[in-house]
């Protein structure tokens, strides 16, 4: 276990260098694009001196050097700047939206995981039957799908003939919402034993968590799958195949955990892009969340907040793949030497 | 045909068995008409080439093959019961349906209870993911139901049965080496008391001396557990050491089953050919026969023999009238040929009888010097450390991968470094190839010194020399054709060219390598080679500079037994041809002494023997250059009754001042702990790093020793008596972990 503490410290250390590019960079980014954020604060129809006054109150006059320094300050301090969009600070709206975001990201993984593990391990103990073929070619199809249109269809269908999921929101709004505990809405109803607002809940993020976890579905049966058969045919399955062991130990134990190798490297990858399907997928369906922030900033030119989700999307991606470093150490024993 | 018995006389009897795969919908015949019966305690090699359908064989046995394979005549037997026909199949499906269940039912008390197998264990037999131990007692768990606790005690048992100590059981695979993993995976194969094991490839990439050591350990538990077993292996002495008799196969057929264990009556022109095409360190043999053509596709039905395409004996109706395995040459021998050219005599070996012209080396001293190393030293910085058993060592360790090397070469040398898997000659080779910088040392080319940090210089002696690689499947880039492929050269150190001269070049080249007509080849791509011709290839891209010196990394280790002959012929040729040098780097001792004047044999980074071929070949005086010829030539006998128990150990010497070899060393006394031998040169021309070089020598061959035969013997009351030499040391030298 010592190798293993070493190793963590080192991802974690080696994740230090990185995270501070990422600043650099969405400070640098945010300041070369063209559009004055002052402007965007006062309006468009201001006089020169206002304007002035403006950029000053703001620090836009500073050298970029020293206006990146004050950035950096403020955000060891938590203050990722103040939204004059939805006048607050971003960071409160960062926090109250976080958690929706990750409600909705953790239901994409509850419905997506276990499905492509099913599918995944199931065709490949079917190899080149009429299973894996159709499996094959939906998953080619689902990948392809964009998730605004997936959504779209989703809304046209499951809403607007069949009436059985509604379109947009958290909750219905006729309904109270739960206190804030851990600010994602099906845990805070079931905390407080609400039932109606569980099932609204749960109603409600049916139809963006399918929306958002097609394609990593499609993506990791088809890893399973191709891990799985590599996996199949290496010496050591033969011998436990010649040695008479269960076929669910085989399959389960000796080659799942083989085959899991390369799914969480390309998971983990995956939510690199996982962000922007949040974005597209939250805006589909009106979901309060991130993505949804992420895109009216972006429509407003809210340069603090644009900047903020960036960064946070961007911290996301590193944790992310920390932690999949670390399950992949816990998997693989030669990893972590 | 033979072994035409009751199948209940025998453990194990496959009746005129034939085996198809469906690829691609084409039929593959891998195993075609097999009649093969294995007694109980009875050793039964198979020998053949890759492709020969031997591992089908064995997947077939232990019914485990890939799901496209049929049965498509012939049964299986087991103990006089069937177990596979062509109703039945003998594959192994991970979801079975209903027919299925019930034939795995049948099979529950056979698999590993009756029959286990034991694959090449080196790479990829034991799961990555799950400790030894682990993988060990689930067979106990899952297949005796039995609790954990004495699943583990039962594993713990086993590896102690295989000389494993207990610290084993929480490894991961890749923590033990190639030798140790291999006796893990054959005790997991008498886990159950078996009564048959299918030995595949037992000890392939296996150094030499481990090879010995896996060897001793299967027999030592046949006759322990009265076991049979079945050796399968490309590795014609390997089986006849460990076999009662021997099959030999080729494209899916048994071409021959001979009733012994040795080869001295053979009469299948494969056979013999595959004998002759093997460089041997017992026999003077100038010129080894090399075996033309590949081994044919088993797409599809082959008319009449399989070998006749390159059979130097073939008869016009060899093509066509199909073979029988008949027994007309003898009891229990049985061959499939209807010319049978070596019937009538005992058409012995193509030897001339005449030692290699080891002369010609002294009388030639005036030649130039072209290369000359010395005191090569490269040290790889290694950060995490490496592990000694369980435990690893400091985070930052030095790994002296080549220590005070020294090597000079003239024109038209070729010396042969000899030494197993992480001896540093890879190393070595690298430096004297450019295309790694020593740490420290002296490299000179042409008496000018190689300044490895300035690439200018370095880039005008590439030219000069050149490297052959060891892996033709790796070393040729896949998208380039033949042409491009050996013009590239060219195109770097002779810009001037224009693309028709080149083109010319080319041709002649490929030629001159023996891939004639130039035009059959020129336009192919690598996969469309057999590797046999893709190291032509490589070889043509190495010889079209005219370099001064090749450096040829195990050039023949990848190819098949009956392609090996011809590249060394090759090199042979292309050395007397033009002039060149070359050293030869191998792990094979008797290619070396074919291929080359000098012998360096190395050890963990050192030389710890030279001189010339047949004298290190023939009067090897470091014991463990005798080790290395006595594992090679396959004695009779066992080597650890010869050298003792040790000569297996891989414990590392603890001391940086003691000699590197001390711990497996039999003779090895304080002295040898202690201080760091230089190199003694106990003979004109002849050194050894070793602190009774001189005193081995005269006692082992001033006595009129000449061969390596009774080498066994001489170096076993050597060490008994130790005349001459000090009495041995008393430390324990076991590997241990310390917690």
């Amino acid at each position: 276990m010592k190798g293993l503490a070493k190793y963590i410290t080192y991802r974690a250390l080696a994740a230090v260098p990185t995270i501070l590019g990422l600043i650099v960079v969405t400070f640098v980014l945010s300041h070369v694009v063209p559009g004055n954020p002052a402007l965007v604060v006062i309006g468009p129809e201001v006089n020169p001196t206002e304007l002035k006054i403006a950029e000053a109150e703001m620090g836009l006059n500073k050298p970029l050097y020293l206006q990146f320094f004050i950035y950096l300050f403020k955000l060891l301090q938590g203050n990722l700047g103040y939204t004059y969009i939805w006048d607050q600070p971003v960071s409160a709206e960062i926090a109250s939206r976080f958690p929706v975001s990750m409600e909705l990201a953790l239901a994409a993984l509850v419905i997506a995981v276990p499905i492509a593990l099913f599918l995944g391990i199931g065709t490949a103990l079917r190899v080149n039957k009429p299973v894996d073929h159709a499996t094959r070619v939906s998953s080619l199809v689902a990948i392809s799908m964009p998730v605004f249109w997936v959504g779209t269809l989703m809304i046209i269908l499951f809403y607007f003939y069949l009436r059985w999921l509604p379109p947009s929101g958290q909750l219905n709004p006729l309904l109270t919402a739960p206190p804030h505990i851990t600010g994602m809405m099906i845990l805070d109803s079931l905390f407080t034993g609400n039932l109606a607002d569980l099932l609204s809940s749960v109603r409600h993020i049916l139809m963006p968590a399918i929306a958002l976890s097609i394609g990593l579905i499609a993506l990791l049966s088809r890893i399973l799958r191709s891990g799985m058969l590599d996996v199949l045919g290496q010496d050591y399955i033969r011998t436990s195949a010649a040695i008479g062991l269960p076929r669910r130990v085989i399959v389960n134990k000796y080659a799942f955990r083989n085959a899991l190798l390369p799914a969480i490297t390309v998971s983990a990858l995956y939510a690199a892009g996982l962000m922007g399907g949040v974005v597209l997928t939250e805006s589909v369906f009106a979901w309060p969340g991130l993505g949804y922030y992420a895109y009216i900033s972006i429509q407003n030119t809210d340069y603090p907040s644009i900047m903020a989700v960036v960064l946070i999307s961007g911290l996301l991606f590193v944790v992310i793949n920390f932690l999949a470093d670390i399950l992949y150490a816990f998997v693989d024993p030669r990893v972590a030497l | 045909m033979p072994d035409k018995t009751d199948p209940a006389e025998y453990v194990l009897y496959l009746d005129d068995l034939s085996v198809s795969y469906t690829l691609k919908g084409a039929e593959i015949r891998a195993v075609t008409n097999v009649t093969l019966g294995v007694r109980e305690h009875e050793s039964v090699g198979i020998v053949g080439e890759s492709g020969c359908g031997k591992s089908t064989l064995a997947m077939a046995i232990a019914h485990i093959l890939p799901q496209n394979s049929r049965i498509t005549g012939g049964r299986i037997y087991y103990k006089g019961n069937v177990i596979a026909d062509s109703g039945t199949g003998a594959s192994y499906s991970f979801r079975m349906n209903r027919r299925e269940r019930a034939l795995e039912e049948k099979l529950n008390s056979i698999r590993w209870f009756g029959i286990s197998i034991v694959f090449q264990g080196a790479i990829n037999s034991l799961n990555p993911l799950f400790t030894v131990g682990e993988q060990m007692s689930d067979i106990f768990y899952y297949r005796l139901s039995d609790d954990r606790e004495v699943a583990r005690q039962k594993s713990r048992k086993l590896l102690s049965i295989v000389g494993l100590e207990s610290w084993v059981m929480d490894a991961f695979p890749h923590q033990l080496s190639g030798g140790m993993k291999q006796r893990v995976i054959i005790a997991m194969a008498i886990a159950l008391k078996p009564a048959l094991i299918i030995a595949d490839e037992p000890t392939t990439s296996l150094d030499v001396i481990t090879q010995y050591k896996i060897v001793e350990e299967l027999e030592k538990l046949r006759n322990e557990y009265n076991l049979s077993i079945i050796n399968i292996s490309h590795d014609i002495s390997l089986v006849s050491h460990l076999s009662d008799r021997i099959q030999v196969m080729y494209a899916g057929r048994i071409i021959e089953a001979l009733p012994e264990s040795r080869f001295a009556n053979v009469q299948h022109p494969y056979t013999r050919a595959l004998i002759d095409s093997m460089p041997s360190l017992t026999e003077d043999v100038t010129n080894i026969e090399s075996i033309p053509g590949a081994p044919p596709s088993l797409m599809g039905e082959i008319a009449g023999c399989a070998f006749a395409p390159r059979c130097a004996f073939a008869r016009l109706e060899c093509s066509s009238s199909s073979t029988e395995l008949d027994s007309i040459v003898g009891k229990d021998h049985y061959v499939r040929c209807n010319v049978l050219p070596f019937r009538s005599g005992a058409a012995a070996r193509k030897t001339t009888g005449q030692a290699a012209d080891a002369t010609t080396i002294n009388s030639s001293d005036e030649r130039k010097h072209l290369l000359s190393a010395s005191g090569i030293r490269r040290v790889f910085k290694s950060k995490q450390g490496i592990r000694i058993g369980l435990k690893s060592t400091a985070a930052s360790m030095d790994i002296v991968a080549a220590n005070d090397i020294s090597l000079e070469l003239r024109e038209g040398d070729t010396v042969g470094l000899v030494g197993e898997t992480g001896s540093g000659k890879t190393t070595f080779s690298r430096i004297v190839g450019l295309l790694d910088e020593p740490t420290s040392g002296k490299l000179e080319l042409m008496g000018a010194e190689i300044n490895f940090s300035d690439r200018k210089s370095l880039t005008s002696f590439r030219p000069v020399v050149q490297t052959i690689f060891q892996d033709p499947f790796q070393s040729l880039n896949p998208r380039h054709s033949v042409q491009k492929l050996v013009a590239e050269p060219l195109e770097i150190h002779s810009p001037e060219m224009t693309d028709d001269e080149r083109r010319h070049a080319v041709e002649r080249m490929l030629v001159t390598v023996g891939l004639t007509p130039s035009s059959d080849y020129i336009n192919k791509f690598p996969h469309q080679l057999s590797g046999g011709q893709r190291q032509r290839v490589a070889i043509a891209r190495n010889l079209i500079l005219n370099p001064k010196l090749v450096v040829a990394d195990e050039p023949i280790s990848m190819l098949d037994v009956s392609l090996r002959a011809g590249v060394l012929n090759l090199l042979r040729k292309m050395k007397e041809m033009s002039n060149m040098s070359m050293l030869y780097i191998t792990h094979d001792i008797a290619s070396a002494r074919y291929i080359s004047d000098r012998i360096m044999v190395i050890y963990k980074g050192q030389i710890v023997e030279e001189g010339t071929s047949d004298e290190v070949t023939q009067t090897p005086v470091h014991p463990y250059s005798v080790a290395l010829v006595l594992a090679s030539i396959g004695m009779e006998g066992n080597l650890s009754e010869s050298l003792g128990e040790n000569i297996f150990s891989e414990s590392p010497a603890k001391a940086e001042n003691m000699c590197k070899f001390a711990p497996r060393c039999p003779l090895a006394r304080d002295i040898c702990l202690s201080s760091m031998p230089d190199p003694v040169e106990f003979s004109p021309g002849r050194k050894a790093r070793c602190h009774f070089a001189g005193e081995i020598y005269s006692n082992l061959y001033a006595k009129g020793y000449v061969t390596s035969r009774d080498l066994t013997s001489a170096f076993k009351g050597l060490a008994a008596s130790a005349s001459g030499i000090p009495q041995p040391r008393t430390t324990e030298t076991a590997l241990k972990p310390e917690d």
